[in-house]
């Protein structure tokens, strides 16, 4: 981003020979004289004398000796770090030709005389001298002086305008009146950053719309859409609303629903979509919109637009995409760990099933064969392997089944129905959950998912309406439907319920209602956290109930200041519950924003470092030890207190405190990278931050750093992050060494990346006796090849300009529960690892022609380039290679089409995308 | 109420214009379906709108036109849970884990006591020798420190078949008072680390002591019936060609593989000392003169005992030396073949017995590796 308020860099050359001259003016003509050319000399002596012509008294000829002058300026050429040869050698004239536009009383040459006073100025003062005179000089051309000085111009404007009072009208105006000369004149000589920069000064974003052409409004939008990040809270809105006017003034509909969709509003989504006049286009906006997951009315209810934002075609699409690539062969989770490689290490005897692993297998044949419908443990022979897994496990076995079949609501369902009939409740519930998976990001008229799940959301055993709680979130994530709230609701109401069904619940309507702020859904929340820190009772303290939180926060994703009722009420709930919940759903309202006052509060927060936990260092690591041995599955609350309680009743208090804040701080680090991730400055600083978190602060941070780490780098294995990763996956902090495994899965999430995956095999070596930690590795190799890597999880799309508010509420409901590994994951509630499923999403290029036929044409796909505000007509694309689509496409590169044949329909080609005959093709 | 038609969408099939007669039960309409898609009644779950079809059509927002899905399978038989529950990993306690996984008990490390412990787990391996271990009726506490030794090595073997792991104190203890140089210990009071060839060695000789063969009148004792070895050694005198080779046999019990520079495979290291030259008395030239010594394996035994020679010791300028442990890598294949090592006669009679390939079991002294 330009500044506009630098000084032009002749000017800070200039300085120094200002000083000398006023020191010595005779001495330093001489030197200069001496060292000029003929040429230069002869104009030196020309503006000479026409300086003594206006120090004249003869005011006649002031006018001509003017023009001439200007004439002289206008003619010089420059380049950009010289001052132009006349500026250079008026210079020491410029206090005398103030004097004389004093003395000139002729109004039309005082005015000419002001303009070259002012164009002097640019070469010499620090103050305002510059615009002041170009406000009292002629209402001429404003580029007549070239263009460096519109630049040093537009910079002392809107310097000048932060400096001048509000109240000072007048001033405000002229201002205002220059700037909408040289805006227009910017626009015309592609300087559209200088444009949109004075513009967003003056926050007059009206004059770009107002001038804006044909030509230059897609640079301008780009410019301005890249500045949200950096531009605070109202502001940023405001560019996306004067961006989205231009684009929707020059028909370009599908980036000005991109905009209204960064917006997130789904008004002005409906109204484009309504107003869109071709069809094509609007299948285009349809298939953005079913990326985007939004909830969207359909104008008319054409069909094949709801066809297309419901996602019914995703399955079939993401089938042909596997087709293409040849990868249909169901893979084996043995395959994924590769563990023919590892050795001989097995040798002796017998194997025995060890329900752990083979719960780490049920998931990692669910993320590995994801939305391909077929897999080697559940789809062949599936009550098999169903009955090798445990209680639970046998639940997450099932609802694996849910995840293979992702996206296919006709063929899938039918394949689960065996199971609704099983004699056991936790493969019943666990089908109940793949019902739910199964409909996640797509919708189905006949809602199948509501009409199976609802009876069992009340039924009196907690593993049925665990299965179908979560499973309804899922499957209605983000379309803020009222009957499944009402639904829900009921279950929170529900006095008897356990904790485990009401903080489901909770989430389940958070994942519902993502980003709506929904009221309902708030009361219901906020009275069940009120109620109980009322009754004082231990529900609170129960690990389940920090999902009410995130229910609350993730309601209000991304809505900032609509956040502050919620925070507020919430102060009145009991510590510690207090603390967390407050931030979580501060943090969750600010995700993806790069809220810099909000990181800054954040670390405040991860900074404190309370007495008992410092001076008892020795005493908590072996709480740490006791919780390793005992292998409790309570939460970390009750083991604090149980240490309060056997230490003397001084420290009771600190170990209160302790837990009160260790909550808190580990939600504050998650929620730094949430607030960090959109936007790569901003990622690059957490990532250093959390350097520094990871070597100085307290336990329950060092765990949740590197799910940070995850979140900040969601399927991007970025070298540093990895290596990072890879330290603390070997660290001694057993739940710092599972979360950074459970990480990397995490970053290297559907990419195939071969090194994450080496150094997972390793690691599956290296933990091989801990079946705890194994089992982590073999999720994080399971996500590694999420979808025989054809998936990916990160929730940002169309260029990283878009945020899937679903997704991000998918990745943050998982990796919250991990900050309670133990009592969670590793618990009985593993079953948040299908939270995911809600950010899974195809990293493909598929086109089709005008009737949704596929359309394979050649594509280059390379290394994405930053093209907002250079010059030209910049390559988009480096490094790249030229394939046939459909092809996936990586993080960080980007796809242009490799012929001239077609158009595509919308600017940005990643997912399903249209494509158009070019008129004007070459035969 | 109507008589209308509907279509029902049944996993990718369209079953269009069936007709709905809202007069009649809803099993009627369900009984139409089975016609079509052969899904019973009972397992048919019939969905519009978010709700379900129940037993009557009260609630069920069906209107004409509507698309229905169903969803349920053909199959006859509800999946039932196996016979036999499995039993995970995690419910089996230590014992049950070993049991079912076939795992060999560990030792405990009684601090530095690696060496014993390797050595005694390499020895279980051999079936014979724990057998005949059984029989011995001696006892830890008699003043006869092998048969103490023995009867510890019995003890721990007992305790150890019956899933127990217990520390192995009192075969420790037994070995220091047979052994005092595996008692010593380091400037800090701890136990010195010691060669694990030296205990084998040990303790092969106090079982060959106590031990008897099976066949009593074949071999002295056990050891020699299943792990001894007979070199046959010719000595051929390099100085006198007209002297005769001179042909005797060796019994060994180990063969040592020695690790030079260029020794990267055992192979290699076990042939390297087999001829070697040495300088005796010459009975021709009458002086000392130099031989050439040249053995090869007469006799396998059961259970052949490869010895890498790691411990190397260095003589210091000063006088004295330091024992240096040799670190080079040196390969070895799981089934060693030692044909060529073998003499002729042994050879031939190998090769009618297609016997000539042998199991090889390998003490790994975790301090070299």
């Amino acid at each position: 981003m330009a500044d506009v308020t630098k000084k032009p860099p002749h000017e800070e050359l200039a300085k120094p020979k200002d000083d000398k001259k006023v020191d010595d003016p005779k001495a330093k003509k001489s030197a200069e004289s001496e060292d000029l050319s003929e040429e230069d000399k002869q104009l030196q002596e020309e503006l000479d004398m026409l300086m003594e012509r206006l120090v004249e008294p003869n005011h006649d000829l002031y006018q001509q000796a003017l023009v001439q002058m200007s004439n002289l300026i206008k003619a010089s050429t420059t380049s950009m770090t010289s001052v132009p040869k006349p500026l250079k050698f008026l210079r020491r004239h410029f206090p005398t030709l103030k004097e004389i536009y004093e003395k000139i009383t002729d109004d039309e040459t005082k005015q000419f005389c002001a303009e070259v006073v002012s164009v002097l100025a640019m070469t010499i003062s620090d103050g305002r001298d510059c615009l002041n005179y170009k406000l009292l000089g002629l209402e001429r051309d404003i580029g007549e002086w070239g263009h460096e000085y519109v630049r040093h111009l537009a910079g002392e404007i809107s310097q000048d305008w932060w400096e001048i009072s509000k109240e000072d009208s007048e001033r405000r105006s002229k201002l205002l009146e220059l700037a909408t000369k040289i805006i227009p004149y910017n626009l015309s000589h592609n300087a559209e950053a200088e444009a949109c920069d004075l513009a967003m000064e003056l926050e007059h974003l009206e004059l770009l719309e107002k001038y804006v052409d044909e030509d230059s409004h897609q640079r301008v939008c780009q410019y301005m859409t890249s500045c949200v990040a950096y531009v605070p809270d109202p502001e940023n809105m405001r560019l996306l609303q004067s961006a989205l006017k231009i684009f929707l003034k020059f028909n370009q509909w599908a980036r000005a629903l991109r905009v209204a969709m960064q917006l997130n509003d789904s008004t002005l989504v409906a109204e484009i979509l309504r107003d869109c006049p071709e069809e094509a286009v609007k299948k285009q906006l349809a298939f953005m919109i079913g990326r985007q997951q939004i909830q969207c009315d359909i104008p008319n209810n054409e069909q094949d637009l709801t066809d297309i934002t419901t996602n019914s075609l995703l399955n079939t699409n993401f089938l042909a995409l596997g087709r293409e690539l040849d990868i249909l062969e169901p893979k084996t989770p043995d395959e994924v760990y590769k563990s023919h490689l590892d050795g001989p290490r097995q040798t002796f005897g017998s194997q025995v099933d060890s329900a752990r692993q083979n719960l780490a297998a049920s998931f990692v044949s669910g993320f590995v064969n994801a939305g391909f419908g077929r897999d080697k443990l559940l789809t062949e022979d599936g009550n098999k392997w169903l009955y090798k897994n445990k209680e639970h496990g046998m639940l997450s076995a099932t609802a694996s089944l849910g995840l293979i079949l992702l996206w296919d609501v006709d063929g899938g369902l039918g394949q689960i129905d065996k199971y609704l009939y099983s004699a056991e409740d936790y493969i019943k519930a666990g089908a109940l959950l793949a019902c739910g998976i199964v409909n996640c990001g797509v919708r189905n008229e006949c809602d199948p998912a509501l009409a199976l799940l609802s009876d069992y959301v009340t039924h009196n055993s907690n593993t049925m309406r665990i299965g179908s709680i979560l499973g309804l979130g899922l499957a209605y994530a983000g379309t803020n439907r009222e009957d499944i709230i009402e639904l829900l609701n009921k279950v929170i109401l529900d006095g008897n319920a356990g904790m485990e069904v009401i903080g489901l619940a909770c989430l389940a309507c958070g994942l519902v209602t993502v980003g709506t702020c929904n009221e309902d859904v708030t009361t219901t929340l906020l009275q069940s956290v009120l109620e109980r820190s009322e009754r004082s009772d231990s529900d609170l303290k129960d690990t389940h109930a920090r999902f009410i939180a995130l229910g609350l926060g993730l309601c209000y994703l991304g809505k900032q200041e609509k956040a502050e009722i919620v925070i507020q009420t919430l102060e009145a709930a009991a510590e510690p519950y207090k603390s967390m919940a407050v931030t979580l759903v501060e943090v969750c309202a600010y995700a993806g924003t790069g809220n810099v006052l909000k990181i800054q509060k954040l670390l405040h927060i991860c900074s404190e470092h309370y007495e008992a936990a410092s001076t008892s260092e020795s005493s908590k690591k072996d709480e740490d030890k006791r919780k390793r041995e005992s292998k409790s599955k309570d939460k970390k609350g009750e083991a604090d207190k149980e240490k309060a309680g056997s230490s003397t009743s001084a420290t009771k208090e600190k170990g209160k405190e302790t837990l009160d804040l260790s909550l808190q701080q580990s939600v504050a680090v998650l929620g730094i990278a949430l607030i960090a991730m959109g936007e790569d400055i901003g990622t690059e600083m957490a990532f250093r931050t959390f350097g520094h978190l990871l070597r100085y602060c307290e336990p329950a941070i060092r765990r949740a750093v590197p799910l940070a780490l995850g979140l900040l780098s969601v399927s991007n294995p970025r070298l540093t992050v990895l290596d990072t990763l890879s330290k603390f996956s070997h660290d001694v902090d057993q739940e710092v060494a599972l979360n950074s495994i459970f990480a990397m899965g995490i970053v290297g999430a559907g990419t195939n990346n071969a090194r994450v995956a080496a150094m997972l095999r390793q690691l599956s070596q290296y933990h091989a006796k801990d079946s705890n930690n194994l089992f982590m590795v073999r999720i994080a190799q399971g996500l590694v090849h999420l979808g025989k890597g054809t998936l990916g999880l990160t929730p940002f799309h169309s260029d990283r300009q878009l945020l899937c508010p679903v997704a991000v509420a998918g990745l943050v409901s998982t990796l919250f529960s991990f900050l309670d590994v133990r009592g969670l994951i590793l618990g009985r509630s593993h079953y948040m690892l299908y939270c995911l499923a809600t950010a899974m999403n195809p990293r493909m290029l598929a086109t089709f022609d005008e009737n949704l036929k596929p359309l394979p044409v050649s594509v280059r796909v390379g290394q994405a380039l930053d093209t907002v505000g250079v010059a030209g007509k910049p390559k988009t694309i480096t490094g790249f290679q030229t394939y046939t689509t459909p092809v996936l496409i990586g993080h960080g590169e980007r796809a242009e089409l490799a012929t001239d044949d077609y158009l595509s329909l919308t600017p940005i080609l990643e997912g399903f995308v249209i494509l158009r005959k070019n008129p004007d093709a070459s035969p | 109420m109507a008589n209308f038609t509907v279509s029902v969408k049944w996993n990718r099939e369209m079953y269009k214009d069936i007709e709905v007669d809202t007069d009649e039960t809803p099993e009627v309409f369900k009984a139409q379906i089975f016609a079509l898609t052969g899904v019973l009644p009972e397992r048919q779950k019939v969905m519009v709108k978010g709700k379900t079809l129940g037993t009557s059509w009260e609630g069920f927002p069906i209107v004409k036109g509507a698309t229905l899905l169903m969803m349920g399978s053909k199959e006859e038989s509800i999946p039932t849970g196996p016979t036999e529950k499995v039993k995970f990993m995690e419910d089996m306690n230590e014992a049950e884990i070993a049991s079912a996984m076939d795992l060999p008990l560990g030792l405990q490390n009684l601090g530095n006591t690696c060496y014993m412990n390797a050595t005694v787990q390499c020895l279980k391996t051999v079936p014979a020798l724990t057998d005949s271990l059984k029989t011995f009726s001696g006892h830890v506490a008699v003043p006869d420190t092998q048969t103490s030794v023995t009867a510890a090595l019995r003890d721990v073997y007992l305790t150890m078949d019956k899933g127990a792991a217990l520390p192995p104190l009192i075969l420790v203890q037994a070995l220091h008072k047979a052994f005092p140089r595996f008692a010593e210990r380091d400037n800090h009071g701890q136990l010195a680390q010691q060669d694990a060839n030296e205990c084998w060695t040990e303790l092969v000789r106090t079982l060959q002591q106590k031990l008897p063969a099976e066949e009593a009148t074949k071999y002295p004792s056990i050891i020699d019936q299943f792990m001894g070895g007979r070199f046959s050694v010719e000595m051929k005198c390099d100085e006198a060609e007209e002297e005769p080779a001179s042909v005797s046999t060796e019994s060994f019990l180990q063969l040592s593989c020695f690790i030079e520079t260029d020794t990267r495979y055992m192979h290699s290291g076990l042939i390297s000392k087999l001829t070697e030259k040495i300088t005796k008395n010459s009975p021709s030239l009458s002086r000392d003169a130099l031989y050439t010594k040249s053995s090869k394996v007469d006799r396998l035994p059961a259970y052949l005992t490869v010895q890498m020679v790691r411990f190397y010791y260095k003589e210091k300028q000063g006088g004295g030396g330091v024992n240096a442990k040799i670190l080079k890598d040196v390969k070895f294949p799981m089934i060693l073949d030692v044909y060529d090592l073998c003499t002729k006669r042994l050879q031939e009679k190998v090769c009618l017995n297609k016997l000539n390939q042998m199991c090889l079991h390998v003490i790994i002294h975790p301090t070299l590796f």
